[in-house]
């Protein structure tokens, strides 16, 4: 199939759009909302070009326009250079401060807009709603309003507790507009480095992250592994380290949600590893409107690259004066849907989760008990229950947590922990343990495998940018 | 409800249903519509009811709560028959009255009818009345008699008869066929040919495929499809039925906006109603086919009215138009072949196939066939819905229908199409109404709104009006649309505050063209024609506001001023004691003086000085005469024009 781009043959194929056939043959079209990995938009309307058909005349978005067997394209012929010229003076009416804009809107010869200048910095191209919903998989944002109020946020803009801070949205979005958004934690390389400098202290380690301390640790709690979450907890409590602790406790079921706990008891029912991600940030908020000030954290990397992200984002001195975060971050490779996850237990096992005694997952196994009988099968078998975000997360070992705790690379029935600043230190102090030895190298492992896997991932959005 | 399974069945039905009526006795129809609803309709049935209790006449007197009657600003009507005699702005306490003299007395109550100023008569028959008298009721006629939530009143006007016709003796190639020649254009906006559309999605590769009724409808003072589903939804559930035959559809949708309780409620009624009878769902009146039809509430969005963003809240996605070069006929709902027609399009189908398309293509124009339903206000006198053929001119509508401009004022123009149409204005008044005629004026027929506007309507106002409103409506997606129309707001904003600049209007035009060739959907495409056609039609208009300060209207606040003549003033303190500023001096005897400083311009003063006097003047781009010196102003008894047949006045 052929077809004609600014006078010139170009060979097409069934699927492509103009814009995919202009650049084939590097006509350029400037483009603001298009993301080769995303389905088009067609927003920003800055690909506009004139198509020829049977005759007549038409305007259409190069972007999401189909390339046809002796279509005639024309991208840039008088009223094309003059709707883009409009869409820029406008666009940089809203965004005067905006690079990208800047430069296109110049390009274009538009230096001054003839409308009053607003401070923007969001261009709702999208790129950050559609990455999260269509590549993430996880839509803690979208477009909220309609009209000129139209805006990219959290629903009823509040605290997301779907966001796992992979900075997808970051990535991809043009201008700097994202990275102020104060609901969602997007988190960049400069972020973690950021954080790092003011959280951590020890030395830095390729895979395990800055650390001061690692140990193998196992106490007389019945938790996990060797109970050290619980200890810790009990200890901070105990040794008025922090004053309430956000644990995830059984709700319905297999079922999970944050509960505050302030005493022993409470800890000591929220033992045990539920391998759901369930919501956090609203839970940490009300705590904190509700008056705890000094309260540990317990949560997955994704909940603790948050947790960090609202400090550096929000100023939560001056709202919550005296405040104390403390946060225990746990080794996680992926974490699971609930419904999906009930599903796979039934199908494969038979078994009920909500009625299921244990479920862990350690060696590459996922092992469930039921009815006093154990049942396993391999990780790997239950890739399409997994939530989506998960394949974004580099991060295995929480490296941003004050101190993070998991079962690889510890003996059986000990757990790992890695003492990352001063407050996790303290913690670790407190708590009473028998220690052995880490096998460094097997934590490493994973860490490696799965910033591998989110690597692969970013690079589809990369590519396109 | 016994279930009709033949087309004998179905008539013999309607024998049974009409043998039982009779006639001769007494029949109260009560317009139930939402604006009736609103001036108070409830109250007058509760009203009839108690009081043919009281006298014993439940048995003898018939009761009907109906649809819409359309004369919406005479409400609540009540139409009392055999005799037709149709009693306007009726109340609670009228009544008892009404049962005494009219139903058992038989004598008509002489202030309860139609007054026409025109001619000095009072008009007893409601077809008589020239609001009626000059339309043609084709689409609309059945709400006048049918109670909406009664199958067996539209079936007793020979309901369901086409469906019965088409399901047993045509094939769906010759609906087709039936509808395409009669030429219906779609009554929903673009004026697209239905049948062609329907052979699209007939034609379009994918199953299932879908049909949707759009009753959306949300433009500003449109209510037609509304009052058509709230008044006579079997009416438009059997025309859907038909077209689900035609295009091979087992499974239809109704996208209603929630804020049409009355239209939801009635359509569920109907759906309940049509499924018993087996005028839906499976083996339709014995003949194999199957349909149904489920109800999805619009949460009250302008643009989810625009095809492809109503597919996808019918979906349960945000209702935003899609960005894809391909109709909803090809791929809508779920990506399959959706036919989308509006509720007065589906609504005329039945008459098409139970007339045929020769009848219907004997009335309108060249272009546009049938009649159309326009839902008529602002400054007119009658208010409400219209039915008339395609080709009937604006003037016929305004003037022999809508009986004029209130208060003697002069037609300025009329906007058409809602906020995608435009204006326009007196030299165009005998254009005759057609889908083509309104486009070559820069308006459109849109969905049927035309709203009146006289000679105190600013048009740059009323530009900036449906901008603001659109602003609002308008998703936001696309650039052109969402900037473009923010933009403009500002310049009209400017311009009606007196701060307008040269090369206003040619900015207006710039971004007009850009919203017009470059925007995703035909909101954003045509969001552009109410300023285009106001700017071509009333240019001088937006000059006044610009170049000389003025709004020749004298609506725009910041550039009128309100002065009181001295030589007029009676000094009757009647402004002064009404202005919320207190901002007007003066005293008994002592010409009255308005301090421009504290005036807020909100026109008490104006209205409340007596006609007859009419001291306070209204005044736009010149300055505001100086007030004359307070040794001036002392009115001397029995002196001067002022005294002249004024004396009581300022007493009170």
């Amino acid at each position: 199939m052929k077809m004609e781009i600014d006078g010139r043959g170009v060979k097409i194929e069934e699927g492509q759009t103009i814009l995919e056939a202009a650049r084939s043959i590097g006509i350029a079209i400037p483009t603001l909302c298009y993301h080769p990995a995303l389905e088009p938009l067609g927003a920003c309307r800055l690909c506009s070009v004139e198509i020829e058909k049977r005759g007549r005349k038409k305007v259409v978005t190069a972007c999401n326009y189909p390339a046809e067997e002796g279509l005639v394209v024309s991208t840039k012929s008088p009223d094309i250079i003059a709707i883009r010229k409009m869409l820029l003076e406008l666009l940089l009416a809203r965004c005067p401060d905006e690079g990208r804009i800047q430069s296109l809107a110049r390009e274009y010869g538009v230096v001054k807009p003839r409308f009053l200048l607003e401070d923007e910095r969001c261009i709702l191209c999208g790129l950050c709603t559609r990455v999260c919903e269509e590549l993430v998989g996880v839509s803690a944002i979208n477009v909220i309003s309609r009209g000129v109020e139209r805006e990219v946020g959290t629903p009823y803009r509040e605290l997301s507790d779907d966001c796992i801070g992979c900075g997808s949205c970051a990535l991809v979005c043009p201008t700097e507009a994202i990275k102020r958004e104060k609901n969602i934690y997007p988190t960049t390389a400069e972020d973690i480095a950021e954080l790092e400098a003011k959280f951590l202290v020890g030395e830095c380690d390729d895979e395990l992250g800055i650390y001061n301390d690692i140990i193998a640790g196992r106490t007389s709690m019945a938790g996990q592994d060797g109970g050290m979450v619980t200890a810790l907890l009990i200890a901070g409590i105990e040794n008025n380290i922090f004053d309430a602790a956000l644990v995830v406790q059984r709700a319905t079921g297999y079922n999970a949600e944050y509960v505050v706990a302030d005493d022993v008891a409470g800890i000591l029912s929220a033992s045990g590893t539920k391998y759901l991600r369930v919501p956090m940030m609203s839970k940490l908020e009300a705590a904190l409107k509700a008056g705890k000030r000094r309260i540990a954290v317990v949560g997955t990397p994704c909940e603790v690259r948050a947790v960090r992200k609202l400090q550096q984002l929000w100023d939560l001195e001056r709202e919550y004066p005296g405040v104390e975060l403390t946060i225990l971050g746990l080794f996680c490779f992926e974490s699971f849907d609930y419904l999906g996850l009930k599903a796979y237990t039934k199908r494969t096992f038979g078994v009920e989760l909500d009625k299921a005694e244990k479920t862990q997952i350690s060696k590459g196994k996922y092992i469930v008990t039921g009815g006093g009988k154990e049942y396993s099968c391999d990780v790997r078998e239950m890739e399409s229950e997994i939530r989506e975000g998960c394949s974004f997360c580099d991060d295995f070992a929480s490296r941003l947590a004050d101190i993070a705790i998991g079962s690889v690379g510890s003996p059986d029935g000990y757990s790992t922990v890695i003492v990352r600043s001063k407050a996790g230190k303290k913690l670790l102090d407190a708590t009473e343990f028998t220690r052995a030895e880490v096998d460094k190298k097997e934590i490493a492992k994973l860490v490696k495998f799965k910033k591998r896997n989110a690597d692969k991932n970013f690079a589809k959005i990369l590519e396109g940018l | 409800m016994p279930r009709i399974n033949t087309k004998e069945e179905l008539k013999a039905l309607r024998t049974n249903i009409t043998s039982k009526r009779d006639l001769n006795k007494p029949y109260i129809t009560i317009c139930s519509g939402t604006a009736c609803h609103a001036t108070g309709s409830d109250a007058v049935a509760a009203a009839i009811q108690a009081e043919l209790e009281k006298q014993g006449l439940t048995e003898d007197v018939g009761v009907r709560r109906t649809g819409c009657h359309g004369f919406c600003e005479r409400g609540p009507i009540i139409v009392i028959y055999p005799g037709e005699l149709c009693y306007l702005n009726v109340t609670p306490e009228d009544v008892p009255e009404i049962i005494a003299k009219t139903i058992k007395g038989n004598e008509i109550i002489e202030r309860l009818l139609y007054y026409d100023s025109s001619t000095g008569e009072r008009i007893v028959h409601e077809q008589e009345i020239p609001f009626y008298k000059y339309q043609t009721r084709v689409v609309f006629s059945g709400n006048l008699w049918v109670d909406p939530a009664n199958v067996d009143d539209y079936i007793a006007l020979g309901g369901y008869q086409a469906l019965a016709k088409v399901l047993h003796g045509m094939t769906p190639e010759e609906v087709l066929e039936e509808v395409k020649s009669a030429n219906l254009r779609g009554r929903g906006g673009g004026g697209f040919p239905a049948g062609r559309k329907w052979e699209t999605t007939r034609n379009a590769a994918g199953e299932p495929k879908y049909v949707i009724v759009n009753c959306d409808e949300g433009d500003p003072g449109a209510y037609m499809d509304r009052s058509i589903m709230e008044g006579n939804p079997h009416r438009v559930l059997e025309g859907l039925t038909i077209a689900a035959y035609a295009i091979g559809a087992h499974l239809g949708f109704v996208y209603v906006r929630q804020e049409y309780p009355l239209a939801v409620k009635n359509l569920a009624i109907a759906l309940e109603q049509a499924r018993e009878y087996g005028f839906l769902g499976k083996d339709i009146l014995g003949s194999g086919f199957e349909f149904d039809v489920k109800v999805h509430r619009g949460a009250g969005a302008f643009v989810s009215g625009e095809s492809s963003a109503l597919m996808n809240a019918i979906e349960g996605k945000v209702g935003e138009p899609r960005p894809k070069y391909v109709h909803t006929s090809d791929s809508g709902v779920w990506d399959k072949p959706s036919n989308l027609n509006n509720v007065e399009t589906y609504a005329i189908v039945p008459l098409i196939i139970r007339k045929g398309a020769d009848w219907f293509n004997s009335i309108g124009t060249e272009g546009s066939k049938g009649t159309k339903i326009f839902s008529l206000v602002g400054k007119v006198n009658n208010t409400g819905l219209v039915e008339v053929p395609m080709g009937t001119t604006l003037r016929d509508i305004i003037y022999k229908i809508g009986g004029g401009i209130p208060g003697g004022k002069r037609f300025k123009a009329v906007q058409t199409g809602g906020p995608s149409g435009g204006v326009i204005p007196e030299q165009y008044l005998d254009t005759p109404v057609d889908f083509d005629a309104l486009t070559k004026l820069g308006s459109m027929m849109g969905s049927g709104g035309m709203i009146v506007m006289d000679e105190d309507t600013c048009i740059v106002d009323i530009a900036r009006y449906f901008v603001d409103f659109l602003c609002n409506e308008s998703c936001g997606k696309c650039v052109p649309c969402r900037e473009g129309l923010k933009r403009m707001r500002e310049i009209l904003d400017d311009i009606v505050a007196g701060k307008g600049r040269e090369g206003d209007i040619e900015l207006l035009k710039e971004i007009a063209d850009v919203m017009k060739s470059a925007s995703l959907c035909a909101l954003g495409t045509t969001a552009a024609n109410p300023v285009l056609s106001t700017i071509r039609y009333f240019s001088e208009e937006y000059e006044a506001h610009i170049k000389e300060r003025r709004c020749p209207a004298l609506v725009c606040k910041d550039l009128i001023s309100f002065y009181i003549d001295p030589d007029k003033c009676t000094a009757c303190r009647l402004c002064m004691k009404n202005c919320p500023e207190g901002a007007i001096e003066g005293d008994k005897r002592v010409i009255h003086v308005i301090d421009q400083t504290k005036c807020i311009k909100c026109g008490i003063c104006y209205d409340v000085c007596p006609s007859k006097v009419g001291a306070v003047l209204k005044i736009s781009g010149e300055p505001v005469p100086q007030p004359i010196p307070e040794a001036e102003r002392v009115i001397e008894r029995g002196k001067g024009q002022k005294a002249k047949g004024e004396g009581g006045r300022d007493e009170r």
